[in-house]
């Protein structure tokens, strides 16, 4: 998965005064150009607070949004130029998992139905969809499968909720999947679970993940690399141990310096940084993060930093690091 | 992919036969059906003119009296309950028909055709409806038929809106994105996703639109544009009542309370069915009666 410059903007719908007085249209700039690569059989965490854009990112790059502006490659196929029924095969190759599991799954169907939809819409495994389904709710936990397979998701946990939206996503053998925060609406106690079977199959079935999530803690459970987003942009990248060990932007910096340590009598420097996320709609100029940066110089202020590589393979967006 | 029938269905029920007005609607229209099916064999002269007995008070040959041409009253009200809901329930199916998929369409797609199908609702909309129909009722000329399609036309615009309400609603939901994700085409999204949750509310809605439909048409009957004459209606037995009013007080008494019982029950059963789907009318409800 290769990730060029992407870009989704919102439109501010007005109202019909509003554009009479104003003809100048207002975007939320909720994702403003980032490129990235994933490699196959890897998972790239991709962090930051709620509102940085990462949650559109992974629905853009599923086309659940149309992109503004960039591109995006699996296996060479520009995903941003596939129509009809090109997208509705490449669906196949390319799945989500949802934060919500209370939301993601249709009320109204039973476990069963839920995961066979996808089978029927593509047409696989006609005429045997329940064993294909049973075999799948077997794969993710779910035992006894038969019983699972008659109930309605009001009747399942979060988790067990969870694992029926991990097999809906799994039963059309995709290889690409984003899993947008899949763990942060559940109970802590049954995070790891999830996260291992989510591992588990990743190796099964030859998975590669783009892993969305705000906790750094999850993400260095799960993820091989990271990059991490501030406000539409990614400010770093690099691999997880490399981006934890010596983190070179501030906002990473601060992002770690938040996640508690279970050892009380260790002793850490923690970095605060004040203020709120500006507004996406005008984000300040020169770096983005410059108000909040307890680092920031003039240049900060005027200059935009570019993402540049530091050492192999750890890519940082600051004028003060590179 | 068959929605949860005793899930939904079980508790309507239970809350059908506690809730008194519920109980109610529901009695009123079984006695309303009851005396639709038993009208033709009721042992009564609903058509034959017998000027000798006309203007009959009530007794136990005619336990409702008789009209201006000694027709039993009895007779011809059970027979109108048959138009009244043949018309109520019909037009206003007609109009589910007609509106649901306007608003579906309309919701789904938006933007222009949105806007296109919504301004000509608007349109349809800022008349009264039975404005609307008496218009079309007097360029049609009064028939079963016309009253049916008329009204079935003047309602459709509240299950388009209705529809289109609930669908902006429900299309933004993550199970809706989920099945997008899948691969799931729009008629399908439509169909599975989002009309079983838009659809409790039409059939609310709907109940209580067949109380007003039964009144339009009694009210264009009154007015010689709905059921043309033999054919009992209730609206024109009242309206061939106007001049009997002082020599006959019975005479509008049975027709004009078959239509408020008729209407009263209809009503009685939306608005339960109305509070049973909507659960957050059932918290104000509930908080007001707590207050109060």
């Amino acid at each position: 998965m290769v990730v060029e410059g992407l870009k989704k903007y919102f439109e501010i719908r007005k109202s019909f005064l509003e554009t009479l007085v104003s003809r100048k249209r207002e975007f939320i700039k909720a994702v403003d150009g980032i490129s990235f690569e994933v490699g196959k059989g890897e998972v790239l965490g991709l962090v930051g607070e709620s509102g940085c854009g990462k949650t559109t990112t992974g629905r853009v790059i599923l086309r659940l949004e149309e992109p503004t502006e960039g591109r995006a490659f699996f296996d060479d196929i520009d995903l941003f130029s596939l129509n009809g029924e090109e997208l509705r095969k490449m669906r196949r190759r390319m799945q989500i998992i949802f934060q919500d599991p209370y939301a993601s799954l249709n009320p109204r169907m039973k476990v069963g139905e839920i995961i066979a939809h996808p089978l029927k819409i593509h047409g696989l495994s006609e005429g045997r969809e329940k064993d294909t389904v049973l075999e799948f709710l077997e794969m993710v936990g779910l035992t006894p499968a038969e019983d699972f397979y008659n109930s309605y998701p009001h009747q399942l946990s979060g988790g067990q909720r969870q694992r029926v939206a991990i097999a809906r996503a799994l039963v059309l053998h995709p290889e690409f999947i984003v899993a947008d925060e899949p763990v942060s609406m559940l109970d802590v106690s049954v995070r790891a679970t999830i996260l291992d079977l989510m591992m588990k199959l990743k190796e099964k079935m030859g998975l590669t993940y783009l892993f969305i999530t705000h906790d750094l803690a999850t993400a260095k459970y799960v993820c091989n690399r990271v990059a991490v987003m501030y406000l539409g942009k990614i400010v770093e990248m690099g691999s997880i141990d490399r981006v934890f060990e010596e983190p070179l932007h501030p906002y990473t910096k601060a992002l770690l310096s938040a996640i508690p340590i279970p050892d009380p009598t260790v002793k850490r420097e923690r970095l605060v940084i004040g203020g709120e996320v500006p507004n996406p709609i005008n984000p300040p100029p020169g770096c983005r993060f410059h108000p909040r940066c307890p680092f920031a110089t003039e240049r900060c202020k005027q200059e935009e930093p570019q993402l540049v590589e530091v050492e192999k393979g750890h890519k940082v967006a600051c004028h003060l690091a590179a | 992919m068959n929605v949860a029938p005793a899930r939904m269905i079980l508790p309507l029920i239970w809350r059908m036969v506690h809730d008194k007005r519920g109980a109610l609607g529901v009695v009123i229209l079984c006695a309303t059906l009851a005396l639709a099916l038993v009208a033709p064999v009721l042992p009564l002269n609903a058509y034959e003119v017998r000027l000798s007995e006309r203007l009959l008070p009530p007794s136990p040959q005619h336990p409702f009296g008789t009209d201006m041409y000694g027709r039993d009253l009895l007779a011809r009200i059970a027979y109108g309950a048959r138009i009244s809901l043949y018309v109520g329930v019909l037009s206003v199916l007609l109009a589910v028909l007609l509106g649901v998929p306007l608003g579906a369409v309309s919701g789904y797609v938006g933007g222009v055709v949105d806007e296109v199908l919504m301004r000509f609702s608007d349109a349809l909309f800022s008349f009264p409806a039975i404005v609307i129909a008496l218009a079309a009722m007097a360029m049609l000329g009064p028939s079963i038929t016309n009253l049916v399609l008329v009204l079935g036309v003047a309602y459709s615009p509240i299950y388009a809106r209705l529809f289109r309400a609930n669908t902006l609603v429900v299309k933004e939901s993550t199970h809706v994105l989920s099945a997008r994700a899948v691969g799931c085409g729009d008629l399908r999204i439509l169909a599975f996703h989002i009309a079983p949750f838009c659809l409790p509310s039409v059939l609310a809605q709907a109940t209580v639109n067949v109380a007003s439909a039964i009144l339009a048409e009694a009210g264009l009957s009154f007015l010689g544009l709905g059921v043309p004459p033999p054919t009992p209606s209730w609206g024109s037995i009242l309206q061939e009542s106007r001049s009997y009013l002082l020599a006959a007080p019975w005479y509008p008494l049975f027709p004009g309370l078959a239509i408020a019982f008729a209407i009263l029950g209809f009503n009685f059963l939306g608005e339960v069915l109305r509070e049973y789907i909507d659960p957050r009318l059932r918290e104000v409800i509930q908080t007001w009666e707590a207050a109060s």
